[in-house]
C-alpha cells in the first residue's frame, strides 16, 4: 500500500470516527433532554395523581368536574407521552409499566366517575338536607317527639361530616321512628335522603379505599427507579464509548502524523534518490517492461549526446554499438535472463560516432510479488576510470621528475625484451649512465639546479635514442637506456658516444650555466650474463670503471671488472682492520727546490699492505675510506706518524723546511679537527710552521666559506695550506685571492704534456704567474724528465716533485737518500 | 361575562341542587350519575351499562350541558319530556329528591333561558 493510500485511510478512518463521536454526544444530549423530559413527565404524573386523590379524600366537597376532568386529561396525555418510541429506548421493559400504568388509570377513571356520581348524589343531598332542616324545624315546632328524632338524624350527618363514627343502629331506630309517623312529605324525603346518603357513603368510601390502593404510584416510583438506573447505565456507557472514541481518534491521530512522517521521509528519500538519479556521474537510462525507454538521467545525454526525446520510447538498442560488440548488446537488452542484474563492458558508440568504454549494468526491478516492473540500464563511463588507471600505472612505473620509466618499469620491460631477444636471437646492451659529480651539483647549488639539470639530460638522451629504446631513470643520477641489436656492441658504442657529446654540452640550469660529464658503463646480453640483474649490476661496474679511467667516457663490462668488485668488498673489509692491525705506513717523496737542486721538503704518501690483499694502492683504497669514513682515523694517523718522522729525521740532524701531508676533504667536518692537530703538534714535538697541509681543489668547491674558517684557524697555528692538484678542479679566481694559502701545487696531468703540449704549457706558466702575482708558492708535481724540470726552472716555479729527482720512498731510504744528497 | 354572572346567580340559586351536576363551563357535561335516584325512571336504556357491563352503572347517563337547553327539546335521553317544565320538575324529583313547586320551576325555566347563546348554523345546516 502506497503511503498516499495510507495516508488517504487514515485520515477517512479519523473523519470516521470523529462523525461518530458527533452523532454519539448528539445522541447523549438528546437522551439526556429526553431523561429530563420522561422524569418531568413521571414527577407531573405523580403530581396529578395526587391531585386526583385529594378529591377521593373529600367526598362531600363540592367538584368542578371540569377541573378533574382536565386533570385526568393531562394524566392521560402524559401517559401517552410515555408510549413514544423514545422513551422506550431509554427504559428497557417501558411499554409493560406503561401499558399497566395505562390500564391502572383506566380503573381509577372508573373509580373516580363512580365516585363523582355519588359524590354529587352525596353533596345533592347534604344541601338538600340543610334546607329540609329549616322547613322542618318551623314545622316541627310543636312535635317535640319528631323533632328530636329529626334532630337526632341531623346529629348523625353532623357525625358524619366530622368525621366522627355515628351509631347505625340508632339511626335505624330514629328513621324507623319517623317511619311510623304520619305520612309527612318532608318526613320521607328525609328519610329517603338519610337512608340513600349513609348507603352511599359506604360506598363511596369503598370506591374511595379501592382507587387509593391502586398501585399507582408504586409504579410510577418504579419506573422512576428504572428511567434512572437506565440513564445512569446509559451514561455510564456513554462515557466509556465516549472515552473509547476519544481514544480511538487519538491513535489515528498518531497513525496519521506517523505516515505523515514516513511520508516525509519517503518524500526526502525520494528527493535524495532523484538528486543522486540527477547526479551521479553514469549514465541512467530506466525502460519499462517492454523494453522502451521511459526516463534517462542528464548524464545519459551528456554521454552519448543523444535528447531525451530522442530516446524516450524507443528500446536502448537505438544506441549504436562497436561493431565487434553488436551482438554482445543486443543479448544484454533481448536475451531472457534468469538473474537480475548482468553486466558487461562494451563500447557504444556516441551520436558523433566516438566509441566510449561503458561498463552497462542491466537491474531488473520487481514489485512485491516478483513481477517485473521495469530495466534499469546503468552506463558507466570506463574513459575516465581507464585513464586514470592508465594514469596510476604512470605513476608507479614512471619517475615524477623527468617522466622517464623508472627501476620498477625498467625491470618488467627488460624482462620482456629479453624474452623477445631469446626470440629473435639477437643481442642487448644496457648502458648505464651516471653523471659525473653531479652530487657536487646537488649539495652546492641545491636541488632545484641538480633537479633542472637532471631532467635536461633526460630530454637530452631522450632526443638520441629512438622511440621504441628504452630509457629509465633508475637512481639520482643514473640513466639507463637498453638498445637491442645483431650486433649490438657497435650500435652500443656508437650510442654511448653520441650520449657522452650530448651530455657534455654546457647545461643552462636556473642563471648558471653547467659543465657535466657522464660515465657509461655497458654491459651485454647474452655475452656478459643472461640474467636481467646481474646485466644491471655488470653494468654499474662497467660505469665505475668508466668513471675511474677518467669519466667522461663509457666502459664495457669485463670480467676484470667483477673481480675489482670483489676486490672493493676485500678492501673494505680489510680496511676496518688495518689501522689495528698496523698494516699502514708512510712513503715520503722528496720536495726539491728548483732553482737550487736542495731538498727543502718531503710529502708524508700513505702505504698500506695486507696480508691477504698484499700491497694496496692508495688509489684503490683511499676512496673506499672516504665512502667508509674509516680516512678520519687514517687521517690522524698519518698526521702523527708523519710528523714523528720529521722529528726523526731532526734528531738524525736532516732538518728540512716542511713536511707536507694529505689531508682528506671530509676530516674538515670534525669539529675539533684543529684541537686534535694540536694536540698532535704537542705530542710530538714539531713545531706548526714545519707542516704543511695539503687540501685539494675539491675542497674549495665542496666546502662552504664557514669551513674556511678552520683552514684559517690551522694557518694562524703556523701551518702552511696548499692547495693540491691545481687546476683540474673549477677555482674560483675570488676564492683564490680570499683563501688563507701558501702553496699552490699544479696538478700532474698539466705537468705531464710539458713543455710539448702549448695547451698545459700556457696553463701551467699562467698558474705559477697568478700564484707568484697573488704571493704563493709554486710546486710543481710528476715531474719524470728533465725537460720538464728545465721549464719549470725557466719559469720560476719554486719548488719541484717527481720520479725525475726521487720517487716515494721508505723512511730508511729517505735517511739514506737524504744522506747521499748531503754528501753531495 | 353575561355567562360568568348567570352562573354566580346559578350558584347563589336557592336551588343549589342543580350546580352539584351541571357545573363547569358547559353547565353540565363532564358527569355521569344514575338516572333516576330517588325515584323510578322507567328507562328502557340501560345507559352506561352496555358499555361497561357494570351493574352499578345500569342507567348511568352522562349529565349533559344545559346550553341552549330552551333550544334543544325534546329532553332526556330519550326524548321523554318536551317542555322544560317537565324537565325541571323531573329532575328535581327522580335527581335530587325533593319537592318543588310550580313557582320555583318556572324561575329554573326562565333561568335556563338564559343559557341561550347564538346556535352555530353552519354546522346544523350541515
Amino acid at each position: 500500500m502506497s503511503y498516499r493510500h495510507k495516508i488517504v485511510s487514515c485520515l477517512a478512518a479519523f473523519f470516521i470516527v470523529l462523525f461518530g463521536l458527533l452523532l454519539y454526544l448528539k445522541k447523549i444530549d438528546r437522551d439526556i433532554s429526553n431523561y429530563n423530559i420522561y422524569m418531568q413527565d413521571i414527577e407531573d404524573i405523580k403530581l396529578l395523581d395526587y391531585k386526583l386523590d385529594s378529591y377521593f379524600l373529600h367526598p362531600y366537597k363540592l367538584i368542578d368536574f371540569d377541573v378533574t376532568n382536565k386533570i385526568e386529561r393531562e394524566i392521560l396525555d402524559k401517559v401517552t407521552l410515555l408510549e413514544s418510541k423514545e422513551f422506550s429506548e431509554l427504559v428497557s421493559n417501558n411499554i409493560k409499566d406503561v401499558d399497566k400504568l395505562k390500564k391502572l388509570f383506566e380503573k381509577k377513571q372508573f373509580y373516580f366517575e363512580d365516585f363523582k356520581s355519588i359524590n354529587a348524589r352525596l353533596v345533592n343531598s347534604l344541601h338538600y338536607l340543610f334546607d329540609l332542616r329549616k322547613s322542618l324545624e318551623s314545622k316541627l315546632v310543636n312535635h317535640p317527639y319528631i323533632k328530636s328524632s329529626v334532630d337526632r338524624v341531623f346529629f348523625s350527618f353532623a357525625k358524619v361530616l366530622m368525621n366522627m363514627d355515628y351509631d347505625e343502629n340508632n339511626l335505624h331506630i330514629e328513621l324507623n321512628k319517623l317511619k311510623k309517623i304520619d305520612n309527612d312529605k318532608l318526613l320521607y324525603y328525609l328519610i329517603e335522603h338519610t337512608k340513600s346518603f349513609f348507603e352511599q357513603l359506604k360506598q363511596i368510601h369503598n370506591i374511595k379505599d379501592e382507587a387509593i390502593s391502586l398501585p399507582i404510584k408504586k409504579l410510577l416510583i418504579h419506573m422512576e427507579v428504572s428511567l434512572q438506573s437506565s440513564y445512569q447505565y446509559s451514561r455510564y456507557w456513554q462515557i466509556n464509548i465516549a472515552i473509547i472514541f476519544f481514544i480511538f481518534a487519538f491513535l489515528i491521530l498518531i497513525m496519521l502524523i506517523l505516515s505523515l512522517k514516513s511520508l516525509d521521509k519517503n518524500t526526502k528519500q525520494l528527493q535524495q534518490a532523484a538528486t543522486v538519479y540527477e547526479n551521479i556521474e553514469d549514465g541512467i537510462l530506466i525502460a519499462d517492461i517492454n523494453k522502451k525507454i521511459i526516463s534517462i538521467n542528464n548524464i545519459f545525454e551528456d554521454m552519448f549526446g543523444y535528447k531525451k526525446d530522442e530516446l524516450l520510447n524507443h528500446t536502448p538498442l537505438i544506441l549504436e554499438v562497436d561493431e565487434k560488440d553488436k551482438k554482445l548488446y543486443y543479448d544484454m537488452w533481448q536475451k531472457d535472463r534468469a538473474e537480475d542484474k548482468w553486466s558487461e563492458k562494451l563500447f557504444i558508440k556516441t551520436k558523433n560516432g566516438n566509441s566510449v568504454p561503458i561498463w552497462l549494468k542491466i537491474v531488473v526491478v520487481r514489485d512485491k510479488k516478483g513481477i517485473v516492473q521495469n530495466y534499469i540500464g546503468i552506463y558507466i563511463n570506463l574513459s575516465e576510470v581507464i585513464s586514470t588507471q592508465k594514469q596510476m600505472e604512470y605513476l608507479a612505473y614512471h619517475d615524477s621528475l623527468t617522466n622517464l620509466p623508472n627501476r620498477a618499469y625498467l625491470d618488467e620491460q627488460l624482462s620482456k625484451i629479453l624474452d623477445r631477444v631469446n626470440k629473435l636471437n639477437t643481442q642487448l646492451a644496457i648502458l648505464f649512465i651516471d653523471l659525473d659529480r653531479f652530487k657536487i651539483i646537488n649539495d652546492t647549488l641545491g636541488h632545484a639546479v641538480g633537479d633542472a639539470m637532471l631532467i635536461e639530460v633526460g630530454n637530452r638522451i631522450k632526443n638520441i635514442i629512438t622511440d621504441n629504446t628504452l630509457l629509465a631513470r633508475i637512481g639520482g643520477d643514473e640513466f639507463v637506456v637498453v638498445i637491442t641489436s645483431k650486433d649490438v656492441k657497435k650500435r652500443a658504442i656508437i650510442l654511448a658516444e653520441q650520449l657522452l657529446s650530448t651530455i657534455r654540452k654546457p647545461i643552462k640550469a636556473y642563471s648558471y650555466r653547467l659543465n657535466t660529464t657522464a660515465s657509461i658503463g655497458i654491459a651485454i646480453y647474452p655475452n656478459h650474463s643472461r640474467d636481467k640483474q646481474e646485466l644491471l649490476k655488470y653494468a654499474d661496474a662497467a660505469m665505475y670503471a668508466a668513471k675511474d679511467n677518467g669519466k667522461d667516457t663509457f666502459q664495457f663490462y669485463t670480467t676484470k671488472l667483477s673481480l675489482d668488485i670483489k676486490d672493493r668488498l676485500n678492501i673494505e673489509q680489510e680496511l676496518s682492520k688495518a689501522l689495528d692491525n698496523n698494516e699502514f705506513y708512510l712513503y715520503y717523496q722528496p720536495q726539491y727546490n728548483i732553482q737550487s737542486g736542495k731538498i727543502t721538503a718531503i710529502e708524508a704518501l700513505i702505504r698500506w699492505e695486507n696480508n691477504k690483499l698484499g700491497f694496496v694502492s692508495p688509489d684503490e683504497f683511499i676512496e673506499i675510506a672516504e665512502e667508509t669514513g674509516l680516512i678520519i682515523s687514517i687521517g690522524y694517523y698519518v698526521i702523527e706518524e708523519a710528523c714523528s718522522a720529521y722529528m726523526r729525521l731532526l734528531e738524525l740532524g736532516y732538518r728540512l723546511d716542511k713536511i707536507s701531508i694529505n689531508v682528506a676533504t671530509i676530516q674538515f667536518r670534525e669539529d675539533d679537527f684543529v684541537q686534535k692537530v694540536k694536540d698532535i703538534f704537542a705530542k710530538t714535538g714539531i713545531e706548526a710552521k714545519n707542516v704543511e697541509l695539503e687540501i685539494t681543489e675539491r675542497f674549495l668547491m665542496e666546502f662552504s666559506i664557514q669551513k674556511m674558517s678552520i683552514v684559517e684557524d690551522l694557518r694562524s697555528l703556523g701551518c702552511h695550506i696548499s692547495i693540491d692538484d691545481f687546476g683540474t678542479g673549477y677555482s674560483s679566481m675570488s676564492y683564490l685571492k680570499k683563501l688563507p694559502l701558501d702553496t699552490i701545487k699544479i696538478d700532474k696531468s698539466f705537468i705531464d704534456e710539458v713543455p710539448s703540449n702549448t695547451h698545459d704549457v700556457v696553463v701551467t706558466k699562467a698558474i705559477i704567474a697568478l700564484s707568484k702575482n697573488l704571493g704563493y708558492q709554486v710546486i710543481a708535481e710528476g715531474i719524470e724528465n728533465k725537460e720538464q724540470e728545465e721549464f719549470l726552472k725557466k719559469n720560476g716555479c719554486d719548488r719541484g716533485q717527481g720520479y725525475y729527482f726521487a720517487k716515494p720512498m721508505s723512511e730508511d731510504d729517505l735517511i739514506e737518500f737524504l744522506k747521499s744528497k748531503s754528501s753531495d | 361575562m353575561l355567562l360568568e354572572f348567570q352562573i354566580i346567580c346559578w350558584g347563589s340559586n336557592k336551588y343549589k341542587g342543580c350546580i352539584i351536576c351541571h357545573n363547569g363551563i358547559n353547565i353540565g357535561g363532564n358527569l355521569y350519575n344514575k338516572f333516576g335516584i330517588y325515584q323510578d325512571s322507567n328507562s328502557t336504556n340501560l345507559g352506561r351499562y352496555n358499555i361497561t357491563h357494570r351493574n352499578e352503572d345500569k342507567y348511568v347517563f352522562k349529565v349533559p350541558s344545559l346550553r341552549n337547553i330552551s333550544k334543544t327539546a325534546p329532553y332526556m335521553h330519550d326524548g321523554r319530556f318536551q317542555t322544560l317544565k317537565e324537565s325541571v320538575l323531573f329532575m328535581s324529583k327522580a335527581q335530587l329528591g325533593r319537592s318543588i313547586s310550580s313557582e320555583e320551576i318556572d324561575d329554573i325555566v326562565e333561568f335556563l333561558k338564559t343559557l341561550d347563546g347564538e346556535l352555530p348554523n353552519d354546522r346544523w345546516i350541515k
